[in-house]
């Protein structure tokens, strides 16, 4: 007498032969033969497993968090780039209108339009005693 | 002849980290288990050798999400399970699925030990089993040919362990009326 399992395995035996052939693929293309000679551990290229088993994050997802990370990196190093852009073109502004207000007074100075001590000379008001404001806006 | 120990010890952590020899010792161990129960399953012997080295490929890129390494057989059954399931879909055998379950027995039998067939009956045996609808067939052969546990074939065929109870009664039932049948002829 014989258990089902018995039956059923002696049943099939002959499909071992096949079977050698059906691992032999198996193993093939799990370890392709130029990772076993080499002696080292089959890996595969970009193989983040030992990150899934960490953050048990799919290659997908990954590359999802690297396309992000990448696009941030983008927009700060544009928005640097604009910073400095600004700052350069505010500096020559400055430098310019500098420059042609000393133009504009040194072709002043030339046809005779002012004088240049006055010119320099900041204007400076000091109000008077409040009695003789008093009378100034009386008369006004 | 393959032996089942209680509890074999299997290079299934050897595996995981990508040891060859390793998955050499897993493949002969259960290559041919694997094929009977898939070739029960669809009745066609290329199919069936495909699909064991589909199993076995995807084991291989997949070991890692195991986490109970003493439940790398019935993890191995339910992936070759799922691409019968495939097969069938892609064939468009949907019904194969399906089965036609009664009431549940409020108390199944109690399991009076091994099932044993005489020579004689083997041809029998074989001949219910193919007529047993692909559901309560696959909880027969994983229950016979790997001596797994409800829940195990509950996680390998993914429905409840009442529904493998379920089919397991009824399967179990028609093969001992079977066999006494033929004692009572013999």
């Amino acid at each position: 007498m014989k258990t089902p399992r018995e039956i059923l395995l002696k049943r099939h035996e002959a499909a071992n032969d096949k079977l050698d052939a059906v691992q032999k693929n198996a193993m093939a293309e799990a370890f392709p033969p130029e990772r076993r000679v080499s002696g080292h551990r089959p890996t595969r290229t970009f193989d983040f497993g030992w990150l899934q088993g960490l953050f048990q994050f799919t290659p997908r997802t990954w590359a999802a968090l690297t396309a992000v990370w990448i696009l941030i990196f983008a927009l700060k190093l544009s928005t640097r780039q604009e910073t400095h852009v600004v700052s350069t073109k505010s500096r020559q502004s400055g430098e310019m209108t500098a420059a042609v207000r000393d133009q504009r007074l040194f072709y002043a100075e030339l046809i005779g339009l002012r004088q240049p001590e006055q010119a320099d000379r900041p204007k400076t008001f000091a109000p008077g005693p409040r009695s003789e404001l008093r009378l100034a806006n009386s008369l006004a | 002849m393959l032996v089942m120990a209680e509890r074999e010890t299997l290079p299934v952590a050897q595996a995981k980290v990508g040891e060859p020899a390793a998955w050499d010792v897993l493949f002969r161990r259960y290559r041919l288990p694997l094929y009977v129960y898939v070739f029960e399953l669809v009745h066609n012997e290329q199919t069936s050798l495909d699909v064991v080295q589909e199993t076995f490929i995807a084991a291989t890129k997949h070991v890692r999400s195991l986490r109970d390494e003493g439940k790398f057989g019935s993890w191995l059954f339910g992936i070759a399970h799922q691409k019968c399931i495939q097969r069938w879909r892609s064939q468009g055998r949907e019904d194969f699925l399906r089965e036609e379950i009664g009431a549940s027995p409020e108390e199944f039998e109690k399991d009076p030990g091994e099932i044993l067939i005489r020579r004689e009956q083997e041809e029998s045996f074989m001949n219910l089993l193919n007529q047993l609808p692909p559901p309560q067939r696959a909880v027969l052969l994983l229950h016979f040919i790997e001596d797994f546990s409800l829940e195990e074939i509950a996680e390998v065929t993914c429905v409840q362990v009442g529904t493998v109870k379920s089919r397991m009664h009824y399967a179990k039932k028609s093969l001992r009326k079977l066999l006494k049948t033929n004692e009572n002829t013999a």
